[in-house]
């Protein structure tokens, strides 16, 4: 137990860690969105009674979800501009390999979530004259909702960890500043402590909120 | 104008490989009560399902005021003719109970929304739950979630309200609050179709009944004749047992 910390590194340090911190949470904010929306449309894909729509939305879902976000990322990045000469920027690769595989999370989490309404609900719907598109909008996902957050936010958290890994390809992201930080100074200790502790308390904040939405929810 | 205001023709019904419906025809005059009774699995419900359009036909032809069910573009207005009243209420748990009543009408009838609270509240004395229209149906009990769903489906002025029976998730204190709601809409002239086995029901406000066996419709005759003279045996030993 030798070992002396010295936090005064970051007096110096600490604007290259602000920076990163804005990088991660503006890739994961927008990953999240755009997630939300993939996972909205293969679950309803996944749940139609068309069948292209339905292997469609099964093959995504198998593929996204299995492939390692690391093997992914790189793939888009390196792989599809040896490929195909398409270049993306770092952070726009990074936003479509988080979103694509977590869209593939969410339209399992929402197929569940649409699939625990009961079929009465649906049947009392049509039977008041509703469409299928409005039965689904005004009947079905609201009440669905209220059992996609808990899971969902659980993904999001996921999501925001998962981000650091677009540092592979050299977005600097949080993670990625730390390291630099760190091989500067050879204080890695203090920089990922401090670099936890960022995460520990951003994650607190996102379930904080979805356990507000979804009291907010219960209680309507 | 047609006085036949359903008339089932024919109508033949499979669940994968099982008949559930085998042949069956019924005509049902306006402003007439006919209640559908038999043992479990006999198609009784399957038979109202078709009526409206929840189940497809393998062969024979539904037509509800002068519309064939065969011809898709005809499913909404049949649907906005016919009300239904399921076991299971099937509230909407999201909305209040007075939002459950207004939501169909504004959407679906482009009755503008203050028109449709006055509406739904007049529904709601008749059925007598005027004092929870703001709370939501989790905090009612089955008898009183029933009576939201009937004054739902009221709600929508159908020609035909139709039940599928209504009274079978009740407790046994609650089950005469929606008998008498629905014995009171049958005295205001509604077209009714029932499935039930509320046999005092029948007795009182029927103008025929329609016993079913097999997914086949065995016997149809006036209360009197039905529980006076069943034709039929099975009729017999199912009034017994029901009856006792």
């Amino acid at each position: 137990m030798d070992y002396t910390f010295h936090f005064e590194v970051l007096e110096t340090y600490w604007t290259w860690l602000a920076k990163g911190l804005w990088i991660t949470v503006y890739i994961s904010i927008i990953s999240m969105f755009l997630a939300l929306i993939i996972g909205l449309i293969i679950s309803i894909c996944r749940l139609s009674k068309i069948k292209i729509l339905v292997i469609f939305s099964q093959s995504y879902i198998e593929i996204f979800r299995g492939i390692p976000l690391f093997v992914f990322i790189i793939w888009l990045y390196y792989g599809l501009a040896m490929v195909s000469g398409i270049n993306f920027e770092p952070v726009t690769a990074g936003i479509i390999c988080l979103s694509m595989q977590h869209g593939g999370y969410l339209a399992e989490i929402y197929r569940a979530g649409i699939q625990a309404i009961s079929r009465g609900q649906w049947e009392a719907s049509f039977s008041l004259g509703f469409s299928i598109i409005s039965t689904f909008a005004r009947i079905i996902f609201p009440q669905a909702v209220k059992i996609i957050i808990p899971p969902t936010a659980n993904m999001f958290i996921g999501l925001f960890k998962d981000s650091a890994l677009v540092s592979i390809i050299g977005v600097n992201e949080l993670m990625r500043q730390s390291q630099i930080a760190t091989s500067l100074t050879f204080r890695p200790f203090e920089f990922y402590t401090v670099t936890a502790i960022i995460y520990i308390v951003l994650t607190l904040c996102l379930s904080q909120l979805a356990k507000f939405l979804e009291l907010k929810m219960s209680n309507e | 104008m047609e006085k036949n205001i359903i008339k089932v023709e024919k109508v033949k019904k499979y669940f994968s490989e099982i008949l559930v419906l085998n042949d069956v025809s019924l005509k049902i005059q306006r402003s007439n009560v006919v209640v559908i009774c038999g043992p479990s699995g006999c198609g009784k419900s399957t038979l109202l399902r078709c009526i409206n359009g929840l189940e497809g036909l393998n062969s024979g032809d539904i037509i509800i005021n002068e519309k064939s069910i065969l011809d898709k573009k005809n499913l909404r207005a049949i649907r906005l003719d016919l009300g239904m009243v399921f076991q299971q209420f099937n509230l909407f748990p999201h909305k209040t109970v007075l939002e459950n009543i207004i939501l169909s009408p504004i959407i679906n009838l482009g009755v503008n929304k203050d028109e449709a609270i006055v509406n739904g509240r007049k529904l709601l004395e008749r059925v007598g739950i005027l004092q929870k229209e703001n709370q939501f149906p989790s905090s009612l009990s089955g008898g009183q979630q029933q009576r939201v769903a009937i004054a739902r489906g009221l709600a929508m002025q159908p020609k035909i309200m139709m039940f599928d029976e209504p009274t079978s998730a009740l407790d046994p204190e609650m089950i005469k609050e929606v008998l008498d709601v629905m014995i009171e809409l049958a005295h205001d002239g509604m077209t009714m179709i029932v499935v039930t086995h509320e046999m005092g029901f029948a007795k009182e406000v029927a103008d025929k009944i329609v016993m079913m066996d097999e997914g086949k419709i065995i016997e149809e005759s006036i209360p009197n004749e039905f529980f006076g003279s069943p034709k039929k045996d099975r009729t017999k030993h199912f009034l017994s047992k029901i009856l006792k």
